[in-house]
């Protein structure tokens, strides 16, 4: 293999060389002899070659600071960049030892910068627009900025806290703390870790859910603030298990008990101090037969109490879901399936005068061009998704069952800026009136 | 049998895409097909010169552990990233 001690051999032979040329040069002109014919056609030709040599490495340098533009990097990748004619048709010992040369100063520079060596501040930002057919219409605003910290190469904290505008007429802003959570690589497979953390179950929330990576400006019923919980306080350990070209994702957590309301609906704040002293018990197995497939199913278990009554009996709640999302190129984009549906069970019928089986989901199905010739395509993403939310006995309860379809389109400035456009379609029942909304939206991850 | 059959179009549809996407465990992991492949699963890829390497190490820390990569997969394709400034 080709070190950085290697390169800088090979530089500083380079440079060696060259002096070594320059004061043969000089060497063999005595100040106090004529120089003889061939003496002074020797270094005419060794003066034009290594004016040529200038040249090409002046040549080489200029195309080194030029930085790749965005668009070449987030389309067709590095690989693209580096291919590129130019590089390869001047590429001759002496610039790639240079340009390596050049490299390994500019990394040690970059690891020297105050600041950079362990903290990264990430997170994104948004605003949506949303008008619904019955309702009024209005504007909405997120920030969430991401703190991580690489405490050494196995121990990492990620901290996220959400601010977003509260919609109750008080002009104050909302804080909420999605994750904090330090965890520990066992192994090249193996994760552990603590805090709060988001639910390995709801692979929405830990895949999808940030503004600047779903494709639509609003989240899917049932998933999203539904029937499955967003976050745990707990700990957990996740797991790769490869099998030849497929693989097996794992994870499992403990952590604190939901509670439930007098409809048998979770309450998944469990972060306050729980009504009763149960745990949560729960996890995800994720197989993929190939690295762009992958199907999951994931459960809870927990004994659940009615919220705010600490003496009251416990019930038994369980949660299951399962998943199954792709991405793939075909047809000059990127075609994306994503899916989950998740269902409930809590208590018995005597216990809520109902039975507490909840269930719903959602599948979304989008396409991103990507290398066709006009490249106004390329930045253009069209998105269907449909969503529902069942309940258990809508009249019963005083809720409704929704069904919804969205239709989306959106135009990517960046890899992680977008404006997003929607109409969603919304059906409800029991005396509920579904109302059909435009939805606008930006957002931004830096 | 039904088994059989929901086995057969799984393989069917790994081996239709694209037959870059490799992964085997027993063959070296290659950085590229990390970062054309699992990095585009979730979310679009940004530009490597986005970040400055020490933030990569970072980040990639962060992926390994969120995005499900194996310890060989976070520094083949960290490495791949580096290059590629
Ligand atoms: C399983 C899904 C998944 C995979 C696979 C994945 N990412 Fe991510 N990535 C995420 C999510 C989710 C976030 C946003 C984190 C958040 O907001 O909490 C993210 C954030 C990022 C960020 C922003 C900085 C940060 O750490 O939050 C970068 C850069 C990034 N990913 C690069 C990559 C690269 C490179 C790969 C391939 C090695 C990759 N990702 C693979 C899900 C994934």
């Amino acid at each position: 293999m080709f070190t950085i001690n290697n390169r800088r051999c090979a530089a500083s032979a380079l440079i060696g060389t060259s002096l070594l040329l320059t004061s043969s040069m000089v060497m063999a002109s005595p100040s106090d002899g004529p120089i003889s014919r061939a003496e002074f056609e020797k270094m005419q030709r060794e003066m034009s070659s290594l004016r040529e040599e200038l040249a090409a490495l002046k040549k080489a340098d200029a195309l080194q600071k030029t930085p790749p533009s965005d668009s070449k990097v987030s389309q067709g990748g590095p690989a693209r960049v580096k291919s590129s004619g130019a590089d390869t048709r001047l590429e001759t010992p002496a610039i790639s030892a240079l340009k390596t040369e050049i490299k390994a100063v500019r990394e040690m520079v970059e690891e020297t910068k105050a600041g950079e060596t362990k903290f990264v501040l990430t997170g994104g930002a948004s605003s949506v627009f949303s008008a619904p057919s019955h309702g009024t219409s209005k504007f909405d605003a997120a920030f969430s900025p991401i703190l991580l910290w690489h405490i050494n190469d196995r121990l990492l904290f990620e901290g996220e806290v959400e601010y977003e505008l509260n919609d109750d007429g008080t002009n104050s802003t909302k804080t909420n703390l999605e994750y904090a959570q330090l965890s520990y690589l066992l192994n090249d497979y193996v994760t552990i870790g603590a805090g709060k953390f988001l639910s390995p179950m709801n692979i929405f929330v830990e895949r999808y859910e940030p503004k600047w990576i779903n494709k639509l400006p609003d989240t899917p019923l049932a998933i999203y603030d539904g029937i499955l919980p967003e976050s745990h306080v707990g700990a957990q350990v996740r797991g790769i298990i490869p099998l030849g070209s497929a693989r097996v994702n794992i994870a499992a957590y403990v952590s604190n008990a939901p509670s439930t309301d007098s409809n048998g609906s979770l309450e998944f704040d469990n972060f306050k101090p729980a009504a009763s002293n149960g745990k949560a018990v729960g996890g995800r197995v994720g197989f993929m037969p190939c690295q762009y497939l992958e199907i999951g199913y994931g459960l809870q278990q927990s004994n659940v109490r009615l919220d705010g009554d600490p003496s009251a009996t416990d019930y038994n709640s369980l949660l299951q879901s399962v998943d199954l999302s792709t991405s793939f190129e075909k047809a000059n984009g990127r075609f994306a399936l994503q899916s989950q549906y998740a269902w409930s069970h809590v208590g018995s019928k005597a216990d809520f005068g109902v039975n507490a089986n909840r269930s719903g989901g959602y599948a979304q199905v989008s396409y991103r061009g990507k290398k066709w010739s006009m490249d106004f395509l390329n930045h253009l993403e069209g998105i269907i998704r449909v969503d529902r939310m069942t309940q258990p006995d809508p009249t019963a309860i005083d809720a409704f069952n929704e069904k919804r379809v969205t239709f989306g389109l959106d135009y990517w400035l960046t890899a992680r800026t977008v404006l997003k456009t929607a109409y969603e379609l919304d059906r409800q029942n029991n005396g509920h009136a579904g109302s059909n909304s435009i939805l606008l939206g930006v957002a931004t991850g830096f | 049998m039904k088994m059989r059959n929901i086995l057969a179009i799984f393989v069917l549809f790994c081996g239709a895409p694209s037959m870059r996407a490799g992964g085997n465990s027993s063959e070296k992991v290659e950085g590229d097909k990390v970062w054309s492949v699992a990095c585009q699963q979730c979310h679009n890829r940004p530009n490597p010169a986005s970040y400055s390497n020490a933030q990569w190490d970072v980040i990639m820390h962060h992926m390994r552990v969120r995005g499900n990569l194996t310890g060989m997969e976070a520094r083949a394709v960290l490495e791949f990233i580096k290059d590629a400034k």
